[in-house]
């Protein structure tokens, strides 16, 4: 699996330029953003996400009859994404946690320092939620039309939050305000880790058993 | 190290249906015509397909179960699958040595020099020459006990053909131990390699024979009409109606050219036996 990751590694370096422009924007973002810990969680889901480039890289030189071949399980490789996703989600968050605590500095803000860092941790298990819904639909049906299938998930997704957010505003405003204020952050931060722990665990066993029947 | 027993597979109106053996040490071709049924057969054995009957065991092991450490035994090259074209060599030395535990990155960069692969050029700007002598060092890097190779020499000019069958000969006399199969539709590739060849033809083995027996012993003969019908038709193979007569192939040339001196004959070669033993009629 070591040879994949690195293999992944090396493709992502592909798209340096890209990396660039997305360190000067998160910069932009912590300095003219109320909530600097947005930036924080956009780089790193941009991350998680753009890691699952190398699939396309995958299929696009028809690989997978070759990778399949070297000392690597299609379990392995399933497993290889989430890592890798992971790691590349974390590098990112990382990376901005740094540019945002820098920033926060320069600007004077060391107030809200530590509520911020604290907002920033919860970004890590989202990190991990939104590729483990990805990687077992890209595995399926491959990266391009898997990524058209989650398009439409998540239209319809944001369709029905919309509708939700038109018919029940008086209520889910009373919700949320009487939840804010009855759950710690702390406590919302370990149900986010459980959360994502769970839907990963799922989202792997569901990739196994896809890539188990899959013939390359 | 490979036997293959009555495998069987099916795609819509191809059925594949096939039995081979593979022993330590030999050199074994798979030759056939473009659709025959070699890269099926050749992804049975690395477990990249699901057979629908039969078994393939490979170095003893049923062919589905096959790890990651039983796969650092073999090197492996397709003519249409490889690493991704945006990595340079570069990249491919630090997945393979990443990969296999007894990869020999000085012997590959050497080898790379000696090919005049440039290390950090993308592997989309090689030539096809290019591309199949890197995939056939690829699976020539780390010590590999068995070659699996499908079409190794596909697409490429005479001069590249013969380079890179000359890089498996070189690999191969290293160690007398090593094992390769090796499918090809360019059937001379393999008549200076293989110690047997298998002929398959629309998903099944229509011929098996050593490559001494099929230069040595087997011939064509082109016979007039009259010389035809009074030839002994014992030993012929195939015939096949010509416009000048019949083409008939045999595997006892000797008592043709004793009892039939005047019988016009080529010596046996695998292309023959390929345009004999899979026309369509």
């Amino acid at each position: 699996m070591k040879g994949l990751l690195v293999k992944d590694f090396c493709l992502l370096r592909q798209r340096i330029k890209f990396f660039i422009l997305l360190f000067l924007l998160t910069i932009f973002m912590t300095f003219s953003m109320d909530s600097a810990s947005f930036a924080v969680g956009w780089v790193s889901m941009l991350m998680a996400i753009l890691s699952l480039s190398t699939l396309s890289y995958d299929e696009y030189d028809n690989c997978m009859p070759f990778l399949m071949s070297l000392p690597a399980s299609p379990r392995d490789y399933a497993l290889e994404k989430y890592c890798f996703s992971f790691l590349c989600g974390l590098a990112g968050w990382i990376v901005a946690v740094v540019m945002m605590l820098l920033t926060l500095i320069v600007q004077g803000k060391t107030g809200v320092l530590v509520e911020e860092l604290l907002g920033s941790f919860m970004i890590i298990p989202v990190a991990l939620i939104l590729p483990a819904c990805c990687i077992p639909v890209e595995l399926k049906w491959g990266a391009e039309k898997g990524r058209m299938y989650l398009l439409v998930v998540y239209g319809i997704f944001f369709a029905l939050l919309g509708i939700a957010y038109r018919f029940l505003p008086k209520m889910s405003g009373t919700f949320f305000a009487k939840l804010d204020a009855a759950v710690k952050p702390q406590t919302v931060l370990i149900l986010l880790i459980i959360l994502a722990v769970l839907i990963t665990a799922v989202s792997v066993m569901i990739s196994f058993r896809i890539v188990d029947k899959k013939e390359y | 190290m490979i036997e293959i027993k009555d495998l069987s597979k099916n795609y819509g109106d191809f059925h594949l249906n096939i039995s081979l053996r593979i022993e330590e040490g030999r050199v074994t071709g798979l030759v056939g015509r473009n659709g025959a049924g070699k890269s099926t057969a050749i992804k049975s054995i690395l477990g990249l397909i699901k057979p629908d009957g039969g078994s393939v065991t490979v170095m003893g092991k049923d062919s589905a179960r096959l790890t990651a450490a039983d796969k650092e035994n073999f090197g492996v090259a397709f003519s249409d699958s490889g690493f991704s074209t945006y990595l340079t060599i570069r990249d491919v030395v630090l997945i393979l040595e990443n990969m296999y535990k007894d990869f020999d990155k000085a012997a590959f960069l050497d080898a790379c020099k000696k090919c005049r692969l440039p290390e950090d050029k993308r592997l989309k700007d090689f030539s096809t020459g290019m591309k199949a002598r890197l995939r056939v060092l690829i699976a020539c890097s780390h010590r590999a006990k068995l070659l699996i190779l499908d079409e190794p020499t596909a697409g490429l000019d005479v001069v590249a053909r013969n380079e890179v069958l000359d890089m498996l000969r070189n690999y191969l006399a290293e160690d007398p131990g090593r094992s390769m199969l090796i499918s090809s539709h360019i059937s001379s590739d393999l008549e200076g390699l293989c110690d047997d060849i298998y002929m398959i033809h629309n998903g099944k083995i229509v011929l098996h024979e050593e490559t001494d027996v099929i230069v040595s012993e087997y011939a064509l003969l082109k016979l007039t009409p009259a010389l035809y019908e009074t030839i002994d038709k014992k030993y012929l193979l195939v015939t096949r109606k010509e416009p000048f007569g019949y083409s008939c192939l045999t595997n006892q040339r000797r008592y043709y050219a004793e009892n039939y001196p005047n019988v016009v004959m080529e010596a046996g070669n695998v292309d023959d036996l390929i345009i004999m033993l899979s026309k369509e009629e």
